[in-house]
């Protein structure tokens, strides 16, 4: 064995063993390649501190202990972990954490268009690589079989910014104008879903359309008890997804009607916004009066029904 | 150290080498698994540890005495976890399995913390060198995972 210099080539040896060369060791590796025409191999002269110790320690460790390690990582170094051996290849799908945070990726307005289609599908592709096949009722399907007690979707672009915060996430077919009821899609993917709570921000567009009261397509949902519904302003699309609780949530046992704009709630309020209030207080009771308990007693509910609206 | 004051309360703990380390039970009890067995009265005088050799509990001891005091200022402390995991990755993998093994939940973070560090942002080729993990893929394998996967692999450092 010759050595001169950290790279130095070396007559062919064991691979895999290390030789003791003075106070440091030369670690051969197996995967190292083989030049063409010589008959010598190309190794990678290191003096890390653990390179004479062989053994793979790491891959000894039980399941659990991996798993930490992996959850340390970001998801895209966890990934990696896959490719390193038979050992590693699922454990990485055993985080429980997955932290799709897109902020910083939606910061720029003029990168949104252009990255938000490139960030859902990335998420899609993870979720789908764990074994999961419309793209928001699909990451729900996944953190629901993850058993995922609390789930946030935030559309907002930024929740930071007090500026114009609209839906960034643009509804599917049924609800290519402004419409809650595309929400009934994520509830559908969700049979066990207990409690939803939609907080639905006033917007200086937020007007009183009249329009007919459109009906989402019928589901049972047997485990839905609780609805809060922040920001009901009255609109056709409010009174549309409240109905649609009434007819479809058949172990209904309470509902929240706050007709304030949950984005504002807290701050000091100008005349023209607590008139706003007031009109839809009055509106949300009006649409509600008549609707309510037809509706739920019809379904043979046995559950108690709470209206509350305002506070 | 076989006299003990009647306010300081000793564990004598056992290793894996039958060597003897005598210590204050608050200090003991940090371990989950410990205080499990001194509150079943499972154990009498002596605690029988046959999973960690003297070596390591030597280690774990400095780490458990620093962490009992709670005069210790918790950038202290930090500064203290970080160099206490300044070892050979041997060493840490022991300290995990005996970490794992008597229930040190912060010991056992750190110590995941300085394996993960070492794998951030790293390339599988450098993972397995590092850990001297051999990759037992045939090719067609692997590259069916690093397909499954490509998003994963931008960026990394290649060494």
């Amino acid at each position: 064995v010759k050595c001169q210099n950290p790279k130095a080539y070396f007559e062919w040896v064991s691979p895999g063993k290390s030789y003791d060369l003075g106070q440091r060791r030369i670690l051969f590796h197996s995967s190292s390649q083989r030049r063409p025409g010589q008959g010598t191999i190309f190794f990678r002269y290191s003096s890390r501190r653990d390179d004479h110790n062989l053994e793979d320690r790491i891959s000894l460790l039980p399941d659990e202990i991996l798993i930490l390690v992996v959850l340390l990582l970001s998801l895209n170094e966890a990934a990696i972990t896959s490719v390193l051996s038979r050992r590693w290849r699922c454990v990485w799908a055993f985080t429980t954490r997955l932290h799709f945070d897109a902020l910083e990726t939606f910061f720029s307005a003029k990168l949104i268009k252009r990255e938000r289609r490139k960030y859902v599908n990335w998420v899609n592709h993870i979720v789908i690589s764990i074994n999961f096949k419309s793209d928001i009722d699909k990451w729900l399907k996944f953190e629901l079989a993850r058993r995922v007690n609390r789930l946030v979707l935030d559309f907002s672009l930024d929740p930071h910014s007090t500026g114009n915060c609209r839906l960034s996430y643009t509804f599917p077919a049924d609800c290519d104008d402004y419409c809650l009821l595309g929400y009934t899609s994520f509830i559908k993917a969700s049979p066990i879903l207990a409690k939803f709570v939609l907080q639905v921000e006033w917007t200086s567009t937020s007007s009183i359309d009249k329009r007919k009261v459109r009906k989402a397509e019928r589901c049972s949902h047997q485990h839905l008890e609780e609805v809060e519904l922040a920001g009901y302003y009255g609109r056709i699309t409010d009174l549309e997804l409240v109905m649609y609780f009434f007819e479809n949530a058949v172990a209904f046992k309470k509902i929240i009607v706050d007709p304030r704009d949950p984005y504002s709630l807290g701050l000091p309020k100008k005349i023209k916004e607590i008139k706003k209030e007031n009109a839809a207080r009055v509106r949300a009771k009006q649409q509600l009066k008549g609707r309510v308990p037809a509706g739920v007693r019809g379904m043979g509910n046995e559950g108690t029904l709470q209206m509350k609206i305002g506070m | 150290m076989a006299t003990t004051t009647t306010e300081t309360k000793m564990l004598t703990l056992c290793t894996s080498d039958k060597q003897q380390f005598q210590i204050e039970e608050t200090i003991a009890l940090q371990a989950v698994t410990i205080r499990n067995m001194v509150e079943d009265e499972c154990a009498s005088n002596v605690i029988p540890l046959p999973n960690v050799n003297s070596k390591i509990m030597i280690q774990i001891i400095e780490y458990l005495k620093k962490h009992v005091d709670s005069s210790v200022s918790k950038e202290d402390m930090e500064k203290f976890d970080s160099a206490f995991v300044e070892k050979k990755l041997s060493e840490i993998f022991d300290i995990i399995l005996a970490a794992n093994y008597l229930n040190i939940k912060n010991l056992l973070d750190i110590c995941c913390q300085r394996v993960a560090d070492v794998m951030k942002n790293k390339s599988p080729e450098w993972v397995r060198r590092t850990f001297n993990i051999v990759n037992d893929f045939t090719a067609e394998e692997e590259a069916k995972i690093r397909k499954e996967h490509e998003w994963a692999f931008e960026g990394v450092d290649e060494d």
